[in-house]
């Protein structure tokens, strides 16, 4: 505990030391020769906690092995341990650790943003502000003002659908056309956080009748988001309510899916990263939350078919995120929004 | 060696009483057969002997040394008394020498003269040469040489036998009664002998304890038990005597059916007593009809309903006129035939009264 | 007293009594210790939890209340009772079936039969589950696409997202229980009672039906209803194929109260009266054994000869290859074939053909390959723990050697009335807080495994020590052994096969367990199972199907390495609830 803060310390110092020197003169090229002096002191910090743990539910398996990988060639000597699964399982393990004071997670990283507000109110994230945020665009900084947490991933939620369809649906209400029944599959907003948000930018857009009106075209309801790629490339079913990238990515392999960005807005969800204030390895995990500002996270997340999180890294739909007609739902409406539409979904699907 | 002594042991199994009391004392050198029917409380006996069960109530002494009692038990390994068990009980993954030498490898006997006294063993129960074998190359008998064998070698103070015998066929047993009372006279271990038949404890036992449903009903000596058994249950046990219905008219005369019948002793009845008297179906003799003695006292008249061939003798059933069964055993001689009234001889010194 | 004993000059100790004492309250003292760690904790936990509020921890009934009220609670528990009875019924037909087959007719390859239904056991139903989506998925499906192939028509017959395919599926799997009891049963029961019915005149399907089968009838019912009990706790299946039908199970829905928001008290609530049924039931099923002693007590040497069935032997065959075929074969290939394609999809065609999953599972995954070596590690150490305590609390027990053993024995038994994710709940609540925090460290798991499969080495153990004559071991005290000694040089030699036997049969399914790995591990401590269960549910179906593979090969080439050893016996041990 004292080492963290007095860590902290000697960077606000650092940072002050540096304002003291020349704050009319600050070029960008002695921030970023600043930053980069952060960023070995911090590489070198990290090295002899030799690695970082990782909870992912932002995008598909090989992404984040993608990012992994690229992690490690960026820096050598910190192992990246991670796993992938839903938000909503992932944000049920670190509760579960946190309520037992399992210490075992350094980086969190949910689909569903106010996970966030709860972890912040826990008070057991950690305040910090990653190198080279200023990378981001600005719709993207300063996501929670307090820096406990920051933007990890950004993700469209589409309307996915194999190609044997010759008319597919050009906006989500067309979903509820019966032509669709027995041919449609979901994600569960129990499981998924991406799903979650999808569930409630449709209530908001559409009303609860929306989904009972879904229901009736009885969709086969997985668990993840990416079950829905599934679905379509093996034929199981002909459209869904899926992510961009993994749709993407599968389509680049050659399998059957096609997407289409529906008329009445794509969903976008910014997801959060944060580091956890118990964190057992903390200067790998500022190191790995950094890195998420590095242009090679960006490509790792364009090569495996998501948006990268810098504009100089080009979006692998084409499209960059500014063109996309998106919705976007507000942290504060999640909150209450997602455990609402979880309830509900039982009742109307019965799962 | 040890002078065991049970003092009053009781012992029951939830609500059933297994044993009600039982007052038992075995001499040094002695061996003593405990004799009854199944469930009569014998192997409770056994298991309390060994130290398996706690006694209920009493008390169990070896010399002046306690091994059990309500308060406590000497656990089985510290009462020196060895078991030999119906079902031998040898090892099946240890070989002869092996099962035998356990008790002495307990005892961290050095190794030579573990060998030796393994071999001495060997020697007395005619298993020389055995010793490599494991117990599924022996034979039933040989099994239970070994188990006798590994349960003596330790020279225990008391050695436990529980129907060591009854897992042989008809020829072996009666060889390995032999061999049990040869090998206890040299050993002179005093040795308790659980067992249901009655020649088995006849011919090994210096005395015999009758049990029967948890009491002990009498101890003697084999002679005694037989010739004076002193209650029904003994008498019928003890050689399957007959035992019939009788009301005492006086002192040494009782009437029996319409027949009178004079006693070979009669101390301790009064005239009107029921008693049961009792003749063993070897003491019988049955007559043909016409030879002049039919009436008087100890002559009954009788009809044959069955009668069996055994070779030296013949095995005679025979319905009295009051309707009681006799059974009697003549020498095989001229044959009777079936439905042929005769008249039975109860003879005055073969007639026991016992209570009723 | 006490002075006649201090007097004896021969006593070797005044004090013998107590020191025995001393020993025994120790012995008992640590068994019932490790017990009440293993299995009572956890469970005690269910039910304090069960009137403790999710919200302040205050004492409360509500959450029965809820649990109980509200229909969207109430629909799976109906989903269940359909879902185990009608699995058990299927299963309790074809485990009769092919157990009587195979142990009193001279059908052909019976013994290949036999070695079938032990592999259909062996395998976990989940990853059947996961094969049957290859197979039957309504669209996708292989078989259903053949039938569109075949007979032109517009759909396939077949749709394993169903009530329906849950119970095929369940049945697949559970049918083994009723198999082995009935089998064990059968095979005691001497030709001659059969021989008697056929020399007043029946013939053999006569005698089967009014003979035969009411023999073994109560070992059938033990089997029906441990298939009951295995279907009603079955997680992994419904998972997997309930959830994309819209229908829920009481495990399902304990695995969504441990979701966000998490309500550890209210599953505890929701899962007490799951506790209840399949404690009766398994009373029940005790009772049935008992009564079912008669089956065993002719059978001591007797002959058994089979019924030649003649022209019936080759139907009767067909009828056993169903349940085997579906069970093995079909899966294990859609397994196979799976794991070797880049997307399932397209099916095992060229060009869709790669070993890569494999790779990945076993080099450049490192989750997967930790996962692998967690696996193996953690099965084999409950397996040793559960073996361990079964067989030191089934000595006890058994020979009576402390008052109340009657008592550990049933503890150590109570784990197998316990759904996997219930007792997962209860360890999850018992040892996830202070003083003793397992969570999160690899012990969770693996005394959790040694709990859960700790009824099965019980009673393993408990046969096992069935059959030594405790006269082998009273020999042994009498000369001189203490039942420490004892126990050394006489028990345990003689049950060292039985106690291999018994460890595979705790380490087998502790290898493919993963209704209570999935609450109780965290990334750190995943094993073969969660990685399979969290790779599925991004419809990753190719890793799944290659880490299946190689669980299921490692459980196998264990499984041949037992039987080369040690024969027969080693399989269907168990056999006994």
């Amino acid at each position: 505990m004292s080492r963290k803060t007095q860590r902290i310390d000697r960077r606000a110092f650092l940072r002050l030391g540096a304002g003291a020197l020349g704050a009319a003169a600050l070029s960008p090229r002695t921030l970023l020769a600043a930053e980069s002096d952060d960023e070995q002191k911090l590489y070198a910090e990290a090295k002899k906690e030799g690695k970082v743990v990782w909870w992912t539910s932002h995008y598909q398996l090989s992404a984040a092995e993608a990012v992994r990988d690229a992690f490690k060639a960026k820096y050598p000597g910190i192992d990246v341990e991670f796993i992938r699964q839903t938000a909503q399982v992932v944000f049920q393990r670190l509760s579960q650790n946190l309520k037992a004071g399992v210490k075992e997670v350094d980086v969190f990283a949910s689909t569903d943003e106010s996970h966030y507000l709860k972890l912040k109110s826990q008070n057991v994230l950690a305040r910090y502000t990653p190198l080279g945020e200023s990378n981001l665009p600005k719709v993207y900084r300063d996501v929670d003002p307090d820096k406990t947490y920051h933007t990890g991933a950004i993700a469209l939620l589409i309307i996915n659908y194999h190609p044997s369809v010759s008319a597919p649906p050009q906006k989500w209400t067309d979903l509820l056309d019966p032509k669709w029944q027995g041919q449609i599959t979901l994600g569960h907003p129990g499981f998924s956080g991406f799903v979650g948000n999808w569930v409630v930018a449709m209530s908001d857009k559409y009303g609860w009748d929306y989904f009972t009106k879904l229901a009736k075209n009885k969709p086969k309801i997985g668990r993840s988001i990416f079950d829905t790629v599934t679905d379509i490339v093996s034929g199981e079913r002909k459209v869904g309510a899926g992510a961009e990238n993994a749709s993407l990515e599968s389509k680049a392999k050659g399998n059957p899916i096609d997407i289409k960005f529906p008329s009445d807005d794509s969903i976008l969800c910014v997801s959060p990263v944060a580091i956890l204030k118990d964190a057992p390895h903390p200067n790998a995990g500022r190191l790995f939350e950094s890195f998420f500002y590095a242009k090679e996270y960006s490509e790792a997340l364009a090569k495996t078919f998501n948006y990268p999180l810098r504009s100089d890294v080009p979006a692998p739909s084409g499209i960059p995120i500014e063109k996309v007609k998106y919705y976007r739902n507000k942290a504060e409406r999640l909150d209450k929004g997602i455990p609402e539409a979880i309830e509900k979904w039982r009742e109307t699907f019965g799962v | 060696m040890a002078r065991i002594r049970l003092v009053d042991v009781k012992k029951d199994f939830g609500a059933v009483p297994a044993l009600r009391g039982i007052n038992l004392t075995v001499e040094h050198g002695e061996l003593l057969a405990i004799l009854g029917p199944s469930g009569c409380g014998k192997s409770t006996t056994m298991q309390l002997l060994a130290g398996f069960l706690d006694p209920d109530a009493g008390e169990i002494w070896a010399d002046d040394r306690l091994l059990s009692s309500p308060r406590g038990i000497v656990p089985p390994e510290r009462r020196r008394m060895s078991l030999v068990f119906q079902s031998y009980a040898v090892w099946p993954h240890m070989t002869v020498f092996e099962n035998i030498a356990f008790g002495l490898q307990m005892r961290k006997l050095p190794e030579r003269q573990i060998g030796e006294r393994v071999q001495l063993m060997l020697d007395i129960v005619n298993l020389g040469g055995f010793e490599g074998r494991y117990p599924h190359e022996l034979s039933g008998g040989q099994q239970q040489r070994v188990a006798l064998a590994r349960a003596l070698v330790v020279e225990p103070d008391t050695l436990l036998l529980d129907e060591p015998l009854s897992n042989l066929d008809a020829n072996l047993r009666e060889q390995m009664r032999f061999e049990i009372r040869r090998i206890h006279e040299r050993t002179k271990v005093a040795t308790i002998y659980v067992t249901h038949d009655q020649a088995e404890a006849m011919v090994i036992a210096d005395r015999i304890a009758v049990m029967n449903k948890g009491v002990i009903e009498q101890i003697g000596t084999p002679h005694e038990m037989y010739e004076h058994p002193r209650s029904r249950f003994v008498a019928s046990f003890m050689g399957g005597a007959n035992c019939l219905k009788a009301n005492v008219l006086e002192p040494g005369l009782v009437r029996c059916g319409d027949v009178q019948v004079r006693a070979a002793e009669s101390e301790g009845f009064r005239p009107g007593d029921e008693v049961v008297l009792c003749i063993r179906p070897h003491a019988v003799r049955v007559h043909r009809v016409g030879n002049g003695r039919e009436r008087g006292e100890n002559l009954a008249s009788g009809r044959l309903l069955q009668q069996a061939y055994l070779g030296d003798f013949q095995d005679l059933r025979i319905a009295l006129a009051g309707g009681t069964q006799v059974r009697a055993m003549m020498p095989a001689g001229p044959a009777f035939e079936g439905g042929e009234a005769v008249v039975v001889e109860l003879p005055q010194e073969a007639c026991h009264l016992l209570p009723s | 007293m006490a002075e006649a004993v201090g007097s004896a000059k021969s006593a070797p100790s005044p004090s013998l009594r107590t020191r025995r004492l001393d020993l025994s309250a120790a012995v008992f003292g640590i068994a019932a210790a490790i017990l009440v760690f293993m299995v009572v904790v956890p469970l005690a936990w269910i039910f304090v939890g069960s009137v403790h509020s999710d919200v302040d921890e205050t004492l409360t009934l509500s959450n029965y209340v809820r649990a109980f009220t509200r229909s969207i609670y109430l629909t799976p528990i109906r989903n269940s009772l359909v879902l185990a009875t009608a699995a058990a019924v299927v299963a309790t037909f074809f485990g009769t079936v092919l157990s009587w087959a195979v142990s009193r007719t001279d059908m052909p390859g019976r013994n290949a039969i036999r070695m079938m239904v032990f592999a259909a056991f062996a395998t976990p139903s989940f990853l059947g589950a996961t094969a049957w989506i290859f197979l039957a998925a309504p669209n996708s499906g292989w078989l259903n696409k053949i039938w569109i192939a075949v007979t032109g028509a517009e759909r396939g017959p077949l749709n394993i997202y169903s009530m329906e395919g849950a119970i095929f599926v369940i049945a697949l799997y559970s049918f083994p229980y009723t198999f082995a009891f009935a089998s064990s049963a059968l095979e005691l029961i001497p030709s001659d009672m059969e021989r008697s019915a056929a020399l007043l005149g029946a013939r053999w399907p006569r005698i089967t039906w009014r003979i035969t089968l009411p023999l073994v009838r109560p070992a059938i019912l033990a089997g029906a209803l441990l298939s009951f009990l295995e279907a009603i706790s079955e997680f992994g299946t419904p998972a997997f194929l309930l959830i994309p039908a819209g229908k829920q199970v009481i495990t399902t829905q304990l695995y969504l109260f441990f979701q966000y928001p998490n309500r550890p008290n209210l599953a505890a609530a929701y899962a007490v009266p799951l506790l209840l049924v399949t404690a009766g039931l398994f009373l029940l099923q005790q009772r049935l054994l008992k009564r079912g002693r008669f089956t065993s007590v002719g059978g001591k040497g007797g002959v058994r000869e089979p019924f030649r069935l003649g022209g019936w032997r080759w139907p009767l065959l067909g009828v056993c290859l169903i349940p085997t075929l579906c069970a093995l074969v079909l899966p294990y290939a859609a397994l196979l074939a799976t794991s070797l394609t880049r997307a399932w999809g397209r099916g095992p065609v060229p060009g869709n053909l790669t070993i890569d999953w494999y790779k990945w599972a076993l080099v450049e995954n490192p989750a997967a390959r930790a996962a692998i070596g967690h696996s193996l590690i953690y099965a084999a150490a409950a397996a040793t723990i559960a073996t361990v305590i079964a067989l030191f609390t089934a000595y006890v027990a058994q020979r009576r050697l402390v008052p109340g053993a009657r008592v550990l024995a049933f503890i150590a038994m109570a784990p197998f009335v316990v759904p996997g994710i219930i007792l997962a709940i209860g360890f999850f609540s018992a040892y996830a807080r202070p003083p003793l925090v397992l969570y999160g460290t690899a012990w969770m798991l693996i005394v959790a495994f040694a709990t859960r499969f700790l009824p099965i080495a019980y009673s393993g153990s408990e046969s096992a020590l069935r059959s030594i004559d405790v006269e082998l071991e009273n020999a042994a005290r009498t000369l001189g052994s203490t039942t420490l000694n004892t126990f050394a040089r006489i028990t345990f030699p003689l049950l060292r096969r039985s106690v291999v036997a018994t460890w595979l049969t705790a380490f087998i399914p502790s290898l493919r367990e993963l209704s209570s790995a999935v609450f109780l591990f965290t990334p750190s401590t995943a094993v073969i199972t969660n990685i399979i269960f969290d790779l599925s549910d991004a419809g990753n179906f190719e890793p799944v199907s290659a880490l299946g593979v190689l669980m299921m090969a490692l459980t196998f080439a264990l499984i041949a390495l037992a039987y080369r050893l040690f024969g027969r016996t080693v399989l269907f041990s168990r056999a006994r609830g």
